[in-house]
């Protein structure tokens, strides 16, 4: 009886197992081949290896010496170049760590196309941070390259975005002595800005944004080249406006801080101050910054700009004993002074090229939908007429290091 | 030793209803298109709309429970009757496999891994799907709970993140669209993600008790509406403007985080979390379509029907739009009165039908 | 029953094999004879041919008058208690029973209660019996004229003594561990558990082997489904030799198929008890130090007896670091792949640029390049346990010159995938109980990284969770308490929540008891105790 059982189970058991081995072998063949299938399939469709890729770090684009065509300059990573000079370290010699490839074509993408005829790497853009273009270029309409790099996966929408004052080639080609690359030296130079709040920071999401509003203008900062010491450089000087993808004017660094202080982006800045004593330095260390559109009692809408700064007493040449109260509240008064002051000369000069670049039409259109659609169509003329109220505070907190002026006897 | 077999828990429902709604994170361009800087407003619209049709589900798995859908259909129109209503939803919930399945693969091959042949996404993902299938819905089920913490911390973290880039005025003005837009944006919400959920009709006998099964299926869904409407903010004040033009507004607005050159590039931790709450939301509607397959044909078991369904699916997921241009404005215009038929007009009228088949009962018994 | 069956037609087997001669048939095999010669014969007949076999005939009693036999295994027994508490009272104080005595024994039972001094002593009425006793280290006492014998505990053989264990070293926590033999291992649980609810029962496994498996459990905490599981599958077990722990485990598991242990193992009696504690049973094997304990949690590839012997913060620190560690020994290589041959994107530049220094004149792609570098890390690692230790440390430092260096100033690899492997190993060796199976998963994770990039990394992931979430350990969920999420599990997962915290046991293990202890804070003051205490009551 027993055993009967017992038999049964062992059969039950070898049929099991037998099933068992069968259906393992089974699903072992099937994942072989499945693995076999994947690798056959699938390898290498958009494999790229890391010494294939011709890493971009920055793109110029300028007019092509042809009619209608655009040149692409691109900034690429010479790894070899990185490895000699960080080993070689002090070396005059040292190999560059970039090299500038360029081509020209009827648009950027077949002149990017084209790059494959001059380099044997395949150009990688993901890793681009700064994107130039030329004057000439910018003047004649930036449409296509903004499109081209913000529909391209590849690329970020956190490039940023300059115009140089000559050929944005050149640009690239600065000598410079800290950095590795010049890419490198234009973004952090522009990440470095804060501190005196005189340029612009412009991304390509903060350049589309502008454009895509339709009554503001965009901007971008400006870049030069200039000789120290028989060495081509570049700085930052000025700000380019546009209007429908041209560049039509430019805003010195005075108006371009005042459109900073009105659009919340001015963060750190010197003040000077000429008094009959001597030169007083405010630095502000802060600031905030808005527009709030109003509605006038015959209906139309006024516009209201208010900054308000907290600033420091850094700097004092005079012999005066300026943290007394009374006298940080007259220099109060002198940087509100000087704060309206850019922030007028920046006015004067968009209105003078009609151009809204801080945004009163969107700041309107937020708050007072309704109004702003009957003046939609012919914002231009609206925004030269535009009287901004001005209300400008400053708020000094300290004094550094020392309250009393380093002088004579002073102790 | 009893090894459970099937059983979930309420909690496990409410979880994978909220994840299976997370997975519609991209589909946010659908409405965005419509209404703008006030999409944010439609998940809470959508909502209400969203909460009848659960309402309508609730009271038909009250009146027949453990039972699922395709077995309440038979039960209400009979034999036949019945097996045509439950193709018809079969047919539903394949489509929208197929629709998630392809969302994948685009989403996939433009911004992971360009250059990749849609099919090689599809093929791996769905393999995927069909080994969860086999290895037991609950065994799925059971790891939403998981799963929504993940997606929610993940995009607490995203949105502590972007808080720098943000500008809050992107979200004026309020309200100022034509009234009609809000409509099409309440009824897109209600119809595309939201009422998909009727998918899990054919996992609350699962529950063991179907009587909480709605009050689960709501809670889940009031908890992904707050997400949703939390993702489609972020998706304003960040991009502003930029919304109405970028493909994929979510993935965008994660582009853009950058803190301090180190916290950047988040949008690949949120391609994995992606990818994870499609494949639940594929898994789910596979597993639907499987069940209500083995129902319809009778079988005992439905494990070999995975397969076939899963092989269907891939096949259908490549011809059931042409390109992603064609997939958004077929999900803006045509998908919510598709969708609708299915999750609102099939379910009201079983629910009708059932209430008078009750009432002429009723009427025959005091006779 | 089933185990004497096996016992009987296993002993028939023998006696048929070593006796050639007819007389076989005349002996039953069943009960022991009232001859001593013929009781003899038969043993003889069975142990005949092994030299370590001992059977001495003695005569005994105040004349003399009886005949007795003494057998057992040399080496096996303790031969000073055969000695002294046997032969001794028997040969030599049997003469001194008083005068009014008869000297005639009735039973065997007489001389179990009056003259043979040992413990443990037990009556075999079979031949099969005293053979039994025999193998496991008795001796057997036969005497003339009864139809017994005395099976007498006499087991002495030689042990390991109780050392550090090597898998598991601990910093602060007791350091013993246990060995070879089961007695002792029983011992040193029953030490540190003296409760009457801690239950020991034994099945004897293996045809050929006879292995004393004992299960062993808190009755009152542990499911009681559980320990009926547990001897279901262990009796169902039908092999002729079980000779180390994961032979048991192999038998028993829920998924053999799956790469990840669902019996989680440990050679210390502290870890053990700890694990009984929560609801666990233990499987102690006689002639192994490691003891099973089951069902096993995903998450108990991540403890150590020392979380409970540390400061919570530390332990905490120390779980979250094994999972770091678990993660970058998984995923380590195939995201270096993936990032190198496919997101470049995702690699901040200054990195990217100095990879792509380091990969300029590579010879291999990445893919490759990893493949090989995890291959003869992997045979590494290998040689360097399969070694003799002195050898093996001549191996590792080779092999880490080799690799480490030469392969990189040769160009033939890249510095930053010697980091990764570095890194993977090392992370590895963090998670002993998982090393194993992230050693296999870390490979197809990397062929799904170098096909299909993150993508395919993603899905791999995903698979592993499905396929975790799907396993069971006798009837326990493996990813509880995640996947069924319990919220009071989570305690002793993640985090290690202070002890006086963790107020209930794993939910997820289905205790009898799920209440630990009553503890509000650490530390009140008196009055505060004692209105506490008024509460408890």
């Amino acid at each position: 009886m027993k055993k009967s059982k017992k038999q049964k189970l062992e059969a039950d058991y070898f049929k099991t197992t037998k099933h068992r081995a069968l259906s393992a072998a089974r699903r072992l063949i099937s994942i072989v081949i499945c693995t076999a299938l994947i690798f056959s399939l699938s390898s290498c469709w958009s494999r790229r290896e890391l010494n294939t890729l011709a890493i971009v770090l920055a793109t110029a684009l300028d007019v092509g010496d042809k009619p209608d065509t655009v040149k692409v300059t691109a900034q690429i990573v010479k790894p070899g170049g990185i490895k000699a000079s960080s080993t070689s370290s002090g070396g005059g010699t040292a190999e560059k760590a970039f090299s500038n490839i360029a081509f020209t074509d009827k648009s950027i993408l077949s002149a990017l196309g084209g790059f494959t005829h001059i380099t044997n790497r395949r150009m990688y853009f993901s890793h681009n941070k700064v994107l130039i273009f030329g004057s000439e270029l910018a003047k004649r309409g930036i449409a296509e390259g903004m499109d081209t790099f913000t529909r391209n996966f590849e690329t970020r929408m956190n490039v940023y975005v300059l115009v140089s004052k000559d050929k944005a080639a050149d640009i690239l080609d600065e000598e410079i002595e800290l950095e590795q690359m010049p890419a490198n030296h234009i973004s952090e130079l522009l990440e470095n800005q804060g501190l005196s709040s005189e340029t612009a920071i412009v991304t390509v999401r903060d350049f589309n944004i502008a454009t895509l509003s339709g009554t503001m203008a965009p901007i971008a900062p400006m870049i030069e080249l200039y000789n120290f010491k028989e060495k081509k450089k570049a700085r930052l000087e000025g700000t380019a406006v546009f209007k429908e993808s041209r560049m039509i004017g430019e805003l010195s660094s005075t108006q371009t801080r005042g459109l900073l202080w009105i659009t919340n982006k001015a963060k750190r800045h010197t003040i000077t101050i000429d008094t009959e004593l001597g030169k007083i330095d405010l630095i502000i260390t802060g600031s905030k910054g808005s527009i709030k559109p109003y509605r006038n009692k015959d209906g139309t809408i006024g516009i209201k700009l208010m900054v308000n700064a907290q600033g420091c007493l850094e700097g004092n040449e005079t012999e005066e004993d300026l943290s007394t109260l009374e006298n940080i509240q007259k220099l109060s008064e002198l940087a509100e002074e000087a704060i309206r002051a850019d922030i007028e000369s920046s006015i004067k000069q968009a209105q003078a090229l009609s151009a809204d670049v801080f945004g009163f039409g969107e700041s309107i259109r937020r708050d007072y939908p309704k109004e702003f659609e009957k003046i939609k169509d012919n914002w231009d003329q609206e925004f030269v007429k535009i009287k901004p109220m001005l209300e400008v505070e400053v708020f000094l907190n300290c004094t550094g290091g020392i309250g009393k002026p380093v002088k004579e006897g002073g102790g | 030793m009893k090894l459970e077999n099937g059983h979930i828990s309420e909690h496990s429902l409410m979880f994978g209803v909220y994840c299976f709604m997370q997975a519609s994170m991209l589909r946010t361009a659908f409405i965005v298109g419509v209404t703008k800087n006030d999409s944010w407003a439609m998940a809470f619209t959508g909502l209400a709309l969203a909460l009848v049709l659960v309402a309508i589900y609730a009271a038909l798995l009250r009146r027949y429970q453990q039972k699922n859908l395709f077995e309440i259909n038979e039960l209400i129109f009979g034999n036949v009757l019945g097996k045509v209503f439950s193709a018809l939803y079969l047919f539903f919930f394949l489509t929208i496999a197929a629709l998630n399945a392809r969302d994948l693969g685009n989403f996939a091959e433009s911004s992971v891994l360009p250059g990749t042949p849609l099919t090689a996404f599809i093929l791996m993902f769905l393999m995927v799907c069909v080994y969860a299938i086999r290895k037991g819905i609950e065994n799925m089920m059971r790891l939403a709970t998981v799963l929504s913490f993940v997606a929610a911390g993940a995009l607490v973290f995203n949105v502590v993140l972007i808080l720098k880039n943000v500008n809050i005025e992107f979200l004026k003005p309020m309200f100022q669209l034509p009234f009609k837009n809000y409509v099409q944006g309440t009824v897109t919400v209600a119809a595309i993600p939201m009422g998909e959920i009727l998918a899990f009709t054919m996992i609350t006998p699962m529950l063991g008790k179907n009587k909480k099964a709605g009050k689960m299926m709501a809670l889940g869904l009031i908890y992904s509406v707050i997400s949703l409407s939390i993702i489609m903010l972020r998706d304003i004040v960040t991009l502003g403007p930029l919304l109405g033009i970028v493909r994929l507004p979510s993935f965008e607005s994660i582009r853009y985080i950058s803190l301090a050159g180190v916290m950047t590039r988040m949008e690949s931790l949120y391609a994995v979390i992606l990818i994870s709450l499609f494949l639940f939301k594929t898994v789910v509607l596979l597993y639907a379509s499987v069940l209500g397959l083995a129902q319809i044909l009778n079988f005992k078991s439905y494990s070999p029907l995975t397969l076939i369904c899963g092989a269907f699916v891939l096949f259908y997921s490549l011809i059931v739009t042409k390109s992603a241009m064609e997939n958004e404005e077929w999900g803006a215009s045509v998908a919510p009165f598709f969708s609708l038929s299915f999750e609102l007009m099939l379910p009201v009228i079983a629910l009708a039908t059932a209430m008078i088949k009750r009432m002429l009962k009723k009427k025959e018994a005091q006779q | 029953m089933r185990a004497l069956e096996k016992l009987l037609s296993q002993t028939k087997k023998k006696i048929t094999k070593s006796v050639v001669s007819s007389e076989a048939e005349e002996i039953n095999p069943e009960k022991l004879s009232r001859c001593l010669s013929e009781n003899l014969n038969a043993l003889v007949k069975v142990f005949g041919d092994n030299c370590d076999f001992v059977s001495r005939e003695f005569n005994f009693g105040r004349d003399g008058q009886y005949k007795g036999a003494i057998m057992f295994f040399d080496g096996l027994t303790n031969l000073k208690i055969i000695n002294d508490n046997v032969i001794k009272p028997l040969m030599y104080d049997s003469r001194f029973v008083r005068s009014d005595d008869t000297g005639a024994l009735e039973s065997l039972e007489e001389l179990r209660d009056k003259l043979v001094s040992v413990g443990d002593l037990k009556t075999v009425e079979s031949i099969s019996g005293a053979i039994d006793a025999c193998l496991s280290g008795n001796a057997v006492l036969l005497v003339d004229g009864f139809q017994k014998a005395l099976d007498i505990s006499a087991k002495g053989w030689d042990k390991r003594a109780i050392s550090e264990p090597d898998t598991e070293t601990v910093v602060r926590g007791p350091r013993e561990g246990f060995i070879e033999n089961l007695r002792t291992n029983t011992a040193l649980v029953r030490r540190k558990l003296r409760s009457p609810q801690l239950k020991i029962r034994s099945i004897k496994i293996g045809d050929r082997t006879n292995t004393q498996v004992n299960i062993i459990y808190i009755d009152g905490i542990v499911n009681p489904e559980l320990i009926a599981e547990i001897e279901r599958r262990l009796k169902n077990i039908d092999t002729d030799a079980i000779l180390s722990a994961g032979n048991i485990e192999q038998f028993i598991e829920d998924s053999p198929s799956s790469v990840f242990q669902t019996i989680r193992y440990s050679e210390k009696p502290d870890t053990i008890v700890g694990k009984m504690l929560e609801g666990r049973a233990a499987i102690i094997i006689d002639g192994t130090p490691f003891v099973l304990s089951l069902p096993m949690l995903f998450v108990e590839n991540f403890q150590s007896s020392e979380d409970y012997a540390v400061r919570t913060s530390y332990a905490t620190t120390m779980r979250i670091l094994r999972f770091i560690a678990f993660f970058i020994s998984l995923f380590g290589p195939a995201l270096y792949v993936a990032l190198a041959t496919y997101h470049q994107e995702l690699i901040p530049t200054s990195l990217l640029i100095t990879m792509a220094a380091s990969s300029e004149s590579l010879p291999f792609p990445a893919a490759l390049e990893t493949f090989l570098m995890m291959l003869s890390f992997e045979i590494l690692k290998e040689a360097g346990v399969r070694m003799p230790r002195p050898i093996g440390q001549a191996i590792s430092i080779v092999g880490a010159l080799v690799m480490g260096e030469a392969a990189v100033s040769a160009g033939l690899v890249g510095a930053p995938i010697v980091i990764v492997i570095a890194i993977t190993a090392v992370a590895s060796f963090a998670i002993p109980f998982a090393s194993d199976a992230v050693s296999l998963l870390k490979w197809v994770l990397l062929v799904l990284a170098a096909t299909m990039g993150s993508f395919g990394i993603t899905l791999g992931a995903l698979a592993i969770v499905i396929h975790l979430a799907s396993l069971r350990s006798f009837g326990t969920e493996y990813l509880a308490p995640f996947a069924p999420f319990q919220t009071s599990d989570l305690k002793d997962t993640l985090t290690r929540v202070p002890l006086w915290k963790m107020r209930t046991r794993p939910r997820a293990l289905k205790p009898r008891d799920s209440k630990r202890q009553n503890f509000k804070i650490p530390y009140k003051p008196a009055e505060a105790n004692d209105s506490g205490e008024e509460d408890r009551s």
